[in-house]
């Protein structure tokens, strides 16, 4: 099984929404994928369609005792995904050690899934450094690192560059910026492209970009996978090449291995 | 009992002789085939295995005697001349069983005693096809390239062709040599080298000169002078199409097929390239896009200098160059036309080269970058020259509705000629879409000024100072064909008295400094323009028999028909393996029908009076509102068509009226008319000029874009066709856009996208049309870059078939000369239309009567 890192560098700039729309459009492709969510927002449930008031996922459960199928879940479309989840209320206060423990008792819970092959696991990855982040990092064939063109991008590059990429590096995974959001039509969309594609070496950044489209949000606030609600939205389009980008890549770190 | 039962189901619907035909045909296909429906799993082969594959356009539920007469038709084709049925066959999959049994086939072979024969023959079959595919292949060949060799191989070749040529030309020994040498051709013909296509224009070129030999030694009627005129005439004409047919097979013998030449990485070692835009009178909007691509060229922007070269001194123009930032020039006086234009603009610029461009003809933002290679490749080269592309119909295209279905007239050209030209560097400039080195240029003295095709001219100057020239054929810029019939045979007016002229002052064969090939072939280039006459002699040829009963040939009829068929089959085959791609079979007689009226005049002028005539402006970007026929154009070949058809008239009553032994003569005579009658037909049928309503050309593609709408709901879309103005868009059936709506449409300029206001005008289905709504000059620029100028907007144009064939061609011709018949007479009456739709009936039943290619989906009643 590969398993794929998606991580926002600015905040918003839309990993959760990357993660589920590749995931789904790997599993469209073909290729049969699950997308994990590791960021407390819990963001990835919604946009499979999980109801707002259900908690459940990886939170809720002892990863040493549950089987993993207890905690992965299926949509209408049979595309499966694994859910953040939410704690109980008032038990805030141990958040980091229960997330620890998770990343302590990942791989091991994963196991059956790595027993099947030729899946890719896509996991919307925290922006924080912390014990998930680092297990990603560890465990993940490749990081696309997310950023919107929009000006709060220059100054969390800076911190992109310093924190996270530099982790990446020491922990020698495969990244690449992808650029989520792209408006020709708005020239300064259009001029902070053009500044990451001077401030990024040309083999980290993607070629191929996600545009901003607002079938985006409405799928989301519909709860349903993009590719479902929009077939011919451009974004859509977009995820299409970037899953199969991802395919040819993917094959290429097999063939290194 | 069965067959009884049958016979009862038939004859319930038929009449007993229709039941009985179809019983019959039904026994005979179960018979033959052993059809077994439920046991074939192979589609295909059950396919081939039914009757109906066989006989495509035989109605077999309703055999009647037309049925039955297209049965026993295609038939006895089948069976005598469709050959090679097995072709037809999907190829075999490799299987284990067909494999074994091949083996033992093989083994079976060996052990016979006859197959000993047959394998020494298999040997020497395989050796020779071998020897012919590795003719093609030069790296072999090297020690041939040695002086020595090459006069040693030069000499015996000569002497050779003497000899074949000389050979006894007595009614056997032709018809022996004419069938080993047509075995030759016909089996070399399909095998896709170099070496073979050579081999077919050595055989040709034998049996052509063959024939001319026999042509002047045994066929001039030396007894009855005005015979002796007519024929002498014919003979000249002959011997001019057989010096042209050898010039040409020389010239496009090796096309070079030039590839690009990569500049250096570092910008610096670029050099300065001045963009000329010569303009006379045509309007700005045509000029615009032109201009604004040269600015937009890929080029670092302070080593391009673009030049409007205004010789209409027009205040708009100077006004538009200078809000766009080119460089603006007019003159006092109008002196040397077009030439004069580009001379004053080279005393005034200092660039290092000099690309040039019809006002109307926009560069591909790459044009540089492709072929500026090359200079700084070879130190000695004076002239790059790219294709002319035209991405509206010319006349033909537009009035016979052939646009991007078959290669179009100036195909030929710039596809096989000019590339063939390169190899003996006699590739000449052409007028625009080509880059001049300055310092030859000045050499010669600026563009020359003494003939009306400047173009050409300049460059045989600068081959005559050992300069070198490139043909790179890749179409890097592209513009408006002639609208007009009159406009286009306006334009070659001007080629051919130009190259005329060329030939008289300048003539190729005599002078310094050219090698030989680049002789021959600008000699050819030029001869070319001289066909107006030979043309018209042999469409009159054979009335001097049929009318005034001449015998322009003094030869017996079995032996014309023994060299000249030959002689005719050879050049037809050859040329269509080497040109059939750029130039479909047939055509170049349309074509050159349709002109030579029209350059006879001016090229006997210019032959006797070179400095004569002036330079015309040919016009482009014109409307018809609506279909007409050009009464004066075709009013020349209306004579001839009439000429023609008194001739054929006369020839059916010598048939019938006439002496016996003359009847092989009147019928060789027949076929001669009623071919030039079809290729007339072709000439007028270009004469009605269809309605023209769009003032700007649509250019028709399938890319991506994306639909941006006012709500940010972006759509995944097809770009359908683009013109200056606006755009086809096919919508996912999704997408909510209305007509009046205003969206944006993003497409690809280089690597990054560009977003392009548009309105949409219309929306049927999810078809939308939309016209730009783009102010600025940059953003004007990107859609260029993004349309037009795109580095790859004309490849892929010209991907014809590569297997030209003949025979459909020919079918092309003849449907095309129909057509102009049904077209003129319809012009004179259109009360006569439903006899013409008779007419029509009639022709198709007879077309069903004849033999179809097995498989082929026809409908006949």
């Amino acid at each position: 099984m590969f398993i794929i890192g998606v991580q926002s560098i600015q905040s918003g700039a839309g990993a959760s929404t990357v993660a589920a729309a590749l995931a789904v459009a790997l599993s469209e492709g073909g290729v049969r994928s699950y997308a994990m969510d590791l960021t407390t927002e819990n963001a990835l449930a919604l946009m499979y369609g999980m109801p707002l008031d259900n908690p459940a996922g990886l939170l809720q459960s002892d990863l040493i005792n549950t089987h993993i199928r207890d905690c992965m879940y299926e949509n209408d479309h049979g595309l499966a995904f694994i859910p953040m989840g939410r704690m109980e209320p008032g038990a805030a206060a141990h958040l980091t050690a229960r997330l620890d423990a998770i990343a302590a008792n990942l791989t091991t819970w994963l196991q059956p899934l790595h027993e099947i092959g030729e899946r890719i696991l896509v996991v919307d990855t925290p922006r924080e450094a912390g014990s998930l982040q680092n297990w990603v990092y560890k465990n993940a064939h490749l990081v696309l690192n997310v950023a919107a063109p929009e000006p709060r991008l220059i100054p969390a590059l800076l911190e992109f560059e310093q924190g996270s990429l530099q982790r990446q590096f020491d922990l020698s995974v495969q990244s690449y910026v992808l650029v989520n959001g792209i408006a020709p039509h708005i020239q300064l969309t259009h001029d902070i492209a053009d500044y990451l594609k001077m401030a990024l070496s040309e083999t980290m950044l993607l070629p191929l970009m996600i545009h901003k489209d607002q079938h985006v949000p409405e799928a989301f606030a519909k709860m349903q996978p993009l590719a479902k609600y929009a077939p011919a939205a451009q974004s859509t389009k977009d995820f299409a090449a970037l899953a199969l980008w991802l395919t040819k890549e993917l094959v290429s770190i097999q063939d290194k291995e | 009992m069965l067959i009884k039962n049958q016979w009862r189901q038939v004859r319930q619907q038929m009449s007993p002789w229709q039941a009985w035909v179809h019983l019959f045909s039904l026994y005979l296909e179960v018979l033959l085939f052993n059809v077994r429906p439920a046991e074939s799993a192979d589609k295909a082969a059950a396919r081939v295995s039914q009757l109906r594959y066989w006989f495509p356009h035989v109605n077999f539920a309703r055999l009647g005697p037309i049925n039955l007469i297209r049965f026993f038709v295609q038939l006895c084709w089948l069976v005598f001349i469709k050959s090679g049925v097995k072709s037809l066959l999907p190829e075999p999959e490799h299987d284990a069983k067909r494999v074994v049994l091949h083996e033992q086939i093989k083994d079976a072979e060996k052990r016979s005693k006859r197959s000993k024969k047959q394998r020494i023959w298999r040997f020497l079959t395989s050796k020779a096809e071998d020897s012919v595919r590795v003719f093609g292949n030069v790296e072999g060949y090297r020690w041939l390239n040695h002086s020595v060799t090459r006069v040693l191989f030069t000499m015996i070749a000569f002497v050779v062709a003497l000899f074949a040529v000389q050979l006894p030309t007595s009614g056997t020994s032709q018809l022996v040599i004419l069938l080993a040498f047509w075995a030759v051709a016909l089996w070399v013909r399909d095998l896709k080298n170099r070496g073979a296509a050579l081999l077919m224009m050595v055989l040709s070129t034998l049996v052509s000169s063959r024939y001319m030999y026999w042509r002047i030694t045994e066929t001039i009627n030396w007894d009855v002078l005005s015979d002796t005129i007519l024929s002498l005439t014919l003979l000249t004409a002959e011997l001019y199409a057989w010096s042209i047919l050898i010039l040409g097979y020389v010239q496009t013998a090796w096309p070079l097929g030039r590839k690009v030449v990569p500049l250096p990485k570092d910008t610096a070692q670029w050099p300065t390239v001045d963009v000329y835009i010569p303009s006379y009178n045509e309007p700005l909007q045509v000029v615009k896009p032109t201009v604004l691509a040269a600015l937009a060229l890929d080029w670092p922007k302070d080593k391009l200098n673009v030049y409007l070269l205004d010789d209409g001194d027009r205040e708009e123009f100077a006004k538009f160059a200078k809000q766009v930032g080119a460089n603006y020039f007019a003159r006092q006086d109008n002196s040397h036309a077009k030439a004069g234009n580009l001379n004053n603009a080279l005393k005034h610029t200092q660039g290092d080269y000099i690309a040039i461009f019809d006002c109307d003809h926009v560069p591909a933002r790459s044009f540089l970058q492709l072929t500026m290679g090359w200079f700084l490749q070879s130190n000695d080269l004076a002239l790059v020259q790219t294709p002319h592309h035209f991405f509206s119909p010319d006349p033909f295209e537009k009035n016979l509705n052939m646009f991007r279905k078959n290669p179009n007239e100036g195909e030929l050209f710039y596809g096989l000629i000019q590339d063939g030209n390169d190899l003996w560097n006699a590739s000449f400039f052409c007028g625009s879409c080509a880059v001049i080195k300055r310092g030859p240029l000045e050499e010669v003295g600026g563009i020359a000024t003494e003939t009306v095709t400047e173009d050409a001219h300049t460059a045989l100057k600068m081959h005559r100072l050992k300069y070198k020239s490139a043909y790179l054929n890749i179409p890097q810029a592209a513009g408006l064909a002639t609208e007009s019939l009159s406009a286009h045979i306006g334009q070659r007016i001007r080629w051919a008295r130009g190259m005329a002229q060329i030939f008289r002052l300048d003539n190729p064969l005599r002078g310094k400094g050219l090698s030989w090939g680049q002789r021959l072939c600008y000699s050819n280039g030029m001869l070319y323009f001289l066909n107006g006459l030979p043309r018209l002699i042999y469409m009159m040829a054979p009335l001097a028999f049929l009318l005034l009963h001449t015998y322009i040939v003094y030869a017996p009829a079995i032996m014309i028909a023994l060299f000249a068929v030959p002689h005719l089959v050879h050049a037809y085959i050859t040329n269509s393996r080497v040109q059939g791609r750029y130039r479909n079979s047939f055509w170049a007689e349309m074509y050159e029908t349709v002109l030579a009226w029209y350059i006879l005049r001016p090229t006997l002028v210019a032959l006797f009076a070179p400095s004569r005539g002036k330079f015309n402006v040919t016009e482009k970007g014109g409307m018809n509102a609506e279909d007409y026929f050009d009464w004066e154009v075709s009013r020349p070949y209306l004579f001839l068509v009439g000429m023609c058809i008194a001739g054929f008239l006369a020839g059916i009553w010598r048939l019938f009226a006439g002496p016996t032994d003359e009847i092989l003569t009147v019928v060789l005579n027949i076929v001669w008319i009623s071919y030039n009658l079809i290729i007339l037909g072709g000439a007028v049928a270009v004469a009605e000029e269809t309605k023209q309503v769009r003032a700007s050309h649509r250019v028709d593609v399938k890319r991506p874009i994306s639909v941006v709408l006012e709500d940010d709901r972006v759509f995944a879309a097809y770009l359908v066709d683009y013109s200056d103005l606006g755009a086809g868009i096919q919508l996912p059936s999704e997408c909510p856009l209305a007509e009046g709506d205003t969206c944006q449409i993003l497409m690809l300029d280089g690597i990054s996208q560009n977003a392009f206001e548009v309105s949409v005008m219309s929306r049927r289905g999810d078809h939308i049309g939309v016209l730009y709504q783009v102010q600025d000059q940059e953003t004007q620029q990107s859609l260029l870059r993004a349309t037009f100028s795109r580095a790859d907007a004309w490849i892929g144009w010209r991907d014809y078939n590569d297997n030209e064939k003949p025979f459909t061609s020919f079918k092309e011709v003849i449907a095309i000369g129909f057509k102009g018949y049904k077209r003129m007479a319809l012009q004179v009456s259109p009360k006569i239309q439903p006899v013409l739709q008779v007419l029509a009936r009639m022709g198709k039943a007879i077309r069903s009567l004849l033999p179809h290619t097995p498989g082929k989906e026809v409908h006949y009643d």
